[in-house]
């Protein structure tokens, strides 16, 4: 027998060798691959889960931060609005203060105006003489240009002293109103007219309903007391555009008689 | 043409099983489990243990077998695996070690020795080395492995390897020759 290397008969030996495994090797071997593949999918899925909630909490960060951004910019809103709020005060309060100094104006314009025709009609009626009277209207101006500005002052004392949350406003009104007239009557009985309390009255009126209106307590307008406020306009010029119709046309209709009598 | 055809069905064969075809993978295992059993028996001496680390390779090779680039061939790639699992094997069970002692090696190993032995003799032979030995032995003079290649995987020096192969041949001559004395005797 020629001699032959050891090893290679070992190796030659050994690699044409195969062992059979047992029989539920492959079992096991598939057992295992598929607990892995139910491994690496539950994996995925829970890599998935966690990417899903990673882009949910991003956008419910985005949109939270969105959020305290609307309110970040909200109180600088109600900054603009305490401020355009504050001011709709400020100018209510310098119209209210504004009506009331015009209001005063015209009362003296009436006041001048029924002193006037006052005394006219005292120049008719009494015939007294010229100074009389011009010294007359001009006590009378006196008195009611002392009228207005305690009217006025009495007013700011009001505002002052913040009397006006105290006292209702139609009390207020009502006070006010008898306070001129009676001051109206101390000058002479004949010099309060109809009118004037009238005028007066109707004052009064506009500046209670302005109140109703606008609450400055809660500075608010009250939405149903100005659309009452706007029906009751339209309902009068409504009203008063039958009543000029009606007018005209009788007018036109009386004319129309008289000259067909002439 | 026979030959071609039976690569580009191996190449469908292995992307099918990188897929987790199941049955594809039970194909190639049917087609390699013997041959990767016994490679993995040169190395353990329990056959169920020398299973259960074939079955490992195979987890493993079928897991990854993405990563398998088609390069080389799969067996081969797949006895690589096997050998690196068994070496892992052995060193979980045992505390391996490598005796660092300076031999003079000789250039020429070749034995003229009457090897009229069996198979299960030889694997026998391997089996009663120590692990040190016996790794670098089968690593050596069966799976091909150069010294340096062996060195790194076994993460010892290459002198180390050269003295354990050493070692390993005059151990195994002697029993060779203890069986040849006791077989002629019989005789």
């Amino acid at each position: 027998m020629a001699p032959i290397k050891f090893e290679d008969k070992l190796k030659d030996k050994l690699e044409n060798r195969t062992l059979e495994p047992s029989s539920d090797a492959w079992n096991t071997l598939a057992e295992r691959l598929d607990k892995e593949d139910k491994t690496k999918y539950n994996t995925r899925f829970w890599w998935l889960g966690i990417a899903a909630s990673i882009v949910g909490v991003i956008l419910i960060t985005t949109q939270f931060y969105k959020n305290t951004e609307d309110v970040k910019e909200l109180p600088i809103v109600v900054e603009t609005e305490t401020n355009t709020q504050s001011n709709p005060k400020l100018n209510t309060d310098a119209v209210a203060i504004e009506d009331i100094i015009t209001n005063s104006e015209n009362e003296k314009v009436d006041l001048a105006n029924t002193t006037e025709i006052t005394s006219e009609t005292e120049q008719n009626t009494m015939e007294l003489p010229k100074q009389e009277l011009k010294e007359n209207a001009k006590l009378q101006l006196k008195e009611q240009k002392e009228v207005v500005a305690s009217l006025e002052k009495s007013k700011e004392d009001i505002k002052d002293n913040k009397l006006v949350k105290v006292m209702s406003l139609e009390d207020i009104k009502i006070k006010e109103v008898v306070a001129e007239i009676q001051q109206l009557s101390a000058g002479g009985e004949s010099s309060v007219t109809n009118k004037e309390i009238d005028s007066l009255l109707k004052q009064a009126q506009r500046e209670i309903l302005k109140q109703r209106i606008y609450n400055e307590t809660t500075k608010t307008v009250d939405a149903n007391a100005l659309l009452q406020d706007v029906e009751v306009e339209l309902d009068q010029s409504f009203r008063d555009k039958v009543f000029e119709a009606l007018k005209s046309s009788y007018n036109s209709v009386k004319t129309a008689v008289v000259e067909r009598r002439n | 043409m026979k030959v071609i055809q039976l690569h580009n069905n191996n190449t469908a064969l292995l992307k099918k099983a990188a897929k987790n075809d199941r049955e594809a993978q039970h194909e190639l295992y049917k087609v390699h489990a013997p041959k990767m059993l016994s490679i993995c028996r040169y190395y353990i001496k329990d056959i169920q243990n020398a299973e259960s680390v074939m079955l490992n390779g195979f987890f493993k090779a079928f897991t990854n077998l993405k990563n398998f680039k088609h390069q080389g061939s799969f067996e081969g790639w797949l006895r690589k695996i096997m050998v690196r699992e068994s070496i892992s094997f052995i060193r979980q069970q045992k505390n391996v070690e490598f005796s660092i002692e300076d031999v003079t090696i000789p250039q020429d190993h070749s034995n003229n020795i009457n090897t009229e032995i069996e198979v299960a003799q030889i694997q026998q032979l391997i089996d009663d080395l120590p692990e040190g030995y016996k790794m670098v032995f089968v690593m050596y003079a069966i799976e091909g492995y150069k010294h340096f290649e062996i060195a790194e995987m076994l993460n010892v020096s290459e002198g180390t390897s050269k003295s354990q192969l050493f070692k390993a041949r005059q151990m195994l001559q002697k029993k060779i020759k203890e069986l040849n004395k006791t077989s002629y005797g019989t005789n």
